[in-house]
């Protein structure tokens, strides 16, 4: 499955998604520091990222391997 | 849930309320006021009441709470008067120097004085009305009745000078002498009725003349402007005189003696002038010396306010003490939390050192069986959120609090169904608008409780706001038309008018699908992909949160009896479907078989093989078998191993009771201190005081001698001495019956309830899209000029009101139904009692909006 050439740019574009995701939770991780609050600081960033990505990686593996294709609408 | 100050802002654990102590305060007779009062400020203690069956009027402090209420009443009047001059209070200043009497006093000088400075003002102003409506009497009698008052004077005159001469004339002297009149002033709308009254009561016999007041009048009785008009009645005898009379009171008019002389009429108007002279000059001193009794008021009620709330506040604390007479002293027990026990004893040595006793106040831990009140501090980011949780029911003390996740998932859910980039933005534009004007709103927050939930709610709504941009972004919806911010992975032949496909559009859904007929194929499909994949996981953290509230309470047998079937459960269907779901996204080359066909025949064909046309991957008729095997095996595991192991309980119990027995675990008992069980025959029974060790030097003679007035006490109502529910073997079989059904068949049904998710975006979209198509392409292709005009307002318009206002609501809604019943069904019990401490901070904040404080609204 992951030695088709079409996807491999799809691979890249999804690794390199989740590299930015993982980014953005390395960078709200030392934030804790600042604040009182580090249970629900860290609750909530962490959460929040991690449906952020969910978010992303759905919508972007719904279109990797398209079911259908797209008919595009006669011009008026 | 108590709004901490996050200046001394400590670490704020939501995951679950806070532990708890039970303290019993030994406070002697003179340091008691100053202990109460030093632990309202540190907040954090919530008494229980010790005197439950005691009439209100029997209490300790009858008496200083009625001088608080009566204090109260007059606080409330002058504010009332503040209102009425158009005064806005002073903020509160803090002070530390008042003294009840000294205060009472004050407040009962200024009332009389008030309450005189009114009612000498309203004299006056009735007064003063009286005395220009006469003046308009006279000046417009003079007018009219000169000339005539002259020719009766004269008539008069000559027939006293030579009668004879006027009998020939026909005139007699009595008709003359008899004519007398009446004159007065009476309301505009009146006037008629009036006369008509007066020709059918005097049957015709008068002359009524009437004129108008040139300008509106002030009525001594409603003291507002009113057209006038005078009145001159013109009668014989002294019977028409008393009908008259009558009937001037009953329509209201006011009657005025009226001079008969010139000279007199003269004198009357100058008499008058004076006395509005003088009258004018005193209610300027009266007005005055209000003002100045204002100006005190103004500076000075808010702090009186608060003061006498904090009393109100501290003198029903007390109230819940027992007193001992013999060691003067008063008793009392209550919930603190265990971090802040450090300040509730520092108080305590203030208030010792305050009052100079030489016994200090003492507090000391006792363990109880009652149910502690939960505690969940908030800040103001988050208090909108728990506030929310809390509305469904207060966690209970122990259990997990659904308001740490909900922080994020709650956003997320709403976003998903609200996921549109522009009218996220709107919405995000909106809120952090209410952030900016949050001093505005506070104030409107008084009044309205909209005001409240926009005030509170602020932050939150920021948050959902920016969720909702970025999943907008996502489902590459502005407005409802798409962005091309990436590359499309399409490419359109401009010639044929074909589509070749290149690659994935990095992030979202890919442009082109906008222009397309089959857009919402793509979409509804995706959507609701994405709709169960995101339910299934927020099932699954609900669950995972019960396993962590069994293992908090220690309770094994639920871990595997309950939390294990269940999970798997879930896993192996729809962690299963979810599973598939991905697969075959992610699988560029295998078949593409219909999901649900493959579910249904995962059940109805199990272990039969599958057509290489509907296969999906190698081996998936075993993955499916034993999914299968697993999912029915949960079935059976929910049902049977926990009713045997109640039912083993059931049994033993029975067995080994002699008498009252209590427990401290029972299945959905939440004290997790103690795990023991503890039998306690009926003879060492003491009401709700239980010590978990017999060390005997915690007990000081004072606590013994103390227990015994405990002993007499009632038991208070709390949850520990229910008797334990004699469960019976049936009972215990349909209850494991009825929750198995329940998970099974919600399990379906919740994560088809999820699917709302994919129902609301595609609702959302649609309108959007419609009002689109008509509002800004259609009318202004059919109307020529003003087409676009209106259908730009219009869709702005629309775009508020309906899509981003509505909407919004309806999301939120939904949303809230996901929490509420999909997720918290999983694990949330929600049978606390919420943590209501003697805290000065809230009774300062309804005192300073003259709100009525909890005190209050009980009495």
């Amino acid at each position: 499955m992951w030695d088709d050439p079409s996807n491999m740019g799809d691979g890249l574009t999804l690794g390199i998604g989740t590299l930015v995701f993982v980014a953005l939770a390395l960078i709200a991780i030392p934030g804790v520091k600042f604040t009182k609050q580090k249970q629900i600081y860290l609750v909530y960033s962490l959460g929040s990222i991690f449906c952020m990505w969910l978010m992303w990686f759905i919508v972007f593996i719904a279109q990797m391997n398209p079911l259908i294709e797209p008919q595009l609408k006669k011009a008026e | 849930m108590s709004n901490i100050d996050t200046k001394k802002a400590q670490a704020i654990h939501m995951l679950r309320p806070e532990p708890m102590e039970y303290l019993q305060f030994i406070l002697p007779e003179e340091t008691a006021y100053n202990s109460i009062r030093q632990l309202g400020q540190v907040g954090m203690t919530h008494f229980i009441d010790l005197n439950p069956r005691v009439n209100p009027n029997k209490r300790e402090f009858y008496k200083d709470i009625s001088r608080c209420s009566d204090m109260r009443r007059i606080l409330r009047f002058f504010k009332s008067q503040l209102d009425i001059h158009n005064r806005v209070p002073n903020k509160a200043v803090p002070e530390e120097g008042y003294r009840f009497t000294e205060l009472e006093e004050t407040f009962i000088t200024m009332e009389k004085t008030m309450k005189d400075l009114l009612l000498s003002q309203t004299q006056m102003n009735h007064h003063k009305c009286e005395l220009l409506e006469m003046k308009h009497v006279l000046t417009i009698g003079e007018s009219f009745l000169s000339s005539a008052m002259t020719d009766a004077r004269h008539g008069m005159e000559m027939i006293e000078k030579n009668p004879a001469a006027a009998r020939a004339m026909g005139v007699d002297a009595s008709q003359i002498r008899g004519l007398s009149f009446l004159a007065g002033i009476i309301s505009q709308s009146k006037i008629e009725v009036f006369h008509r009254m007066l020709f059918v009561a005097l049957r015709g016999n008068f002359v009524f003349e009437y004129r108008p007041v040139p300008e509106p009048v002030l009525d001594p009785v409603t003291n507002l402007p009113e057209e006038k008009w005078v009145f001159f009645v013109f009668f014989t005898g002294d019977h028409a005189r008393n009908r008259i009379m009558r009937i001037c009171t009953s329509y209201g008019a006011s009657l005025y003696p009226y001079p008969t002389t010139k000279d007199e009429h003269i004198q009357t108007i100058a008499d008058i002038d004076n006395r509005l002279e003088t009258l004018v000059t005193v209610q300027a001193r009266s007005d005055e010396q209000m003002e100045k009794e204002l100006d005190i008021i103004q500076r000075n009620v808010t702090q009186w306010n608060i003061f006498v709330s904090r009393e109100t506040g501290i003198y029903h604390s007390l109230n819940m003490f027992v007193v001992d007479s013999e060691a003067h002293c008063y008793v009392g027990e209550g919930w603190v939390p265990k971090r802040r026990m450090n300040d509730v004893n520092e108080a305590l040595e203030v208030a010792t050192r305050v009052s100079r006793s030489a016994v200090p106040a003492i507090s000391h831990v006792l363990s109880s069986l009652r149910t502690p009140p939960s505690l969940i501090e908030t800040n103001k980011f988050t208090l909108a959120q728990q506030k929310i949780v809390s509305s469904y029911g207060v966690p209970s003390y122990g259990e997990i609090n659904p308001g740490l996740a909900t922080l994020f998932t709650f956003p997320f859910l709403f976003a998903l169904m609200f996921g549109d980039f522009g009218h996220g933005i709107l919405f995000t534009i909106i809120s952090l608008g209410l952030c900016a004007f949050s001093g505005l709103l506070e104030k409107m927050a008084q009044t309205s409780d909209i005001g409240r939930y926009f005030h509170l709610g602020r932050f939150f709504l920021v948050n959902m706001g920016v969720m909702a941009t970025y999943v907008g972004l996502l489902y590459n919806e502005v407005f409802s038309l798409s962005v091309n911010f990436f590359k499309s992975g399409y490419k359109v032949d401009s010639v044929t008018g074909s589509v070749t496909r290149t690659h994935t559009y990095a992030f979202g859904v890919d442009p082109i699908w906008r222009q397309c007929d089959n857009y919402l194929i793509f979409t509804n499909s995706m959507k609701m992909k994405m709709s169960v994949i995101v339910g299934v996981l927020h099932m699954i953290l609900g669950i995972f949160f019960s396993l962590l509230n069994f293992i908090h309470r220690k309770q094994w047998a639920d871990v595997w009896c309950n939390f294990l079937p269940k999970i798997l459960l879930l896993l192996s269907l729809f962690g299963y479907m979810d599973f598939m779901i991905i697969y075959k996204w992610m699988d560029p080359k295998g078949n593409k078989p219909m999901l649900i066909s493959t579910m249904i025949n995962m059940f109805l064909g199990a272990f039969q093989p599958i057509p290489d046309d509907t296969r999906l991957y190698q081996g998936q008729e075993v993955v499916q078998g034993i999914l299968f095997i697993v999912a029915i095996v949960c079935i059976v595991w929910m049902m049977i191993p926990k009713a045997v192991i109640d039912i083993v309980e059931i049994q033993r119990k029975k067995k080994g009771a002699k008498g009252f027995k209590k427990t401290m675990i029972r299945s959905d008992s939440l004290h997790a201190s103690t795990t023991e069980m503890i039998d306690i025959r009926p003879d060492e029974l003491t009401s709700n005081v239980e010590r978990s060790d017999s060390d005997s030097s915690s007990y000081s003679p004072y606590h013994q001698r103390q227990r015994k007035h405990l002993e007499m006490q009632p038991v208070s109502m709390d949850v520990v001495e229910e008797p334990e529910e004699e469960k019976e073997v049936s009972e215990v079989l349909v209850h494991t019956l009825i929750d198995t059904i329940e998970f099974v068949l919600g399990a379906i049904s919740n994560t088809a309830s999820y699917l709302r998710l994919w129902a609301l975006s595609l609702a959302h979209g649609e309108l959007g899209e419609v009002f689109y198509q008509y509002l800004m392409i259609l009318i202004p292709k059919l109307v020529p000029v003003f087409g676009s005009v209106i259908g730009i307002a219009a869709w702005i318009g629309v775009t508020f009101g309906l899509i981003v206002m509505m909407e919004g609501l309806s999301a939120f809604l939904h949303c809230l139904r996901l929490h509420w019943v999909e997720f918290q069904n999983k694990f949330y019990q929600a049978e606390g009692y919420a943590f209501a401490p003697l805290s000065f901070k809230s009774i300062d904040y309804s005192a300073e909006l003259f709100l009525p404080t909890e005190y209050e609204l009980e009495r």
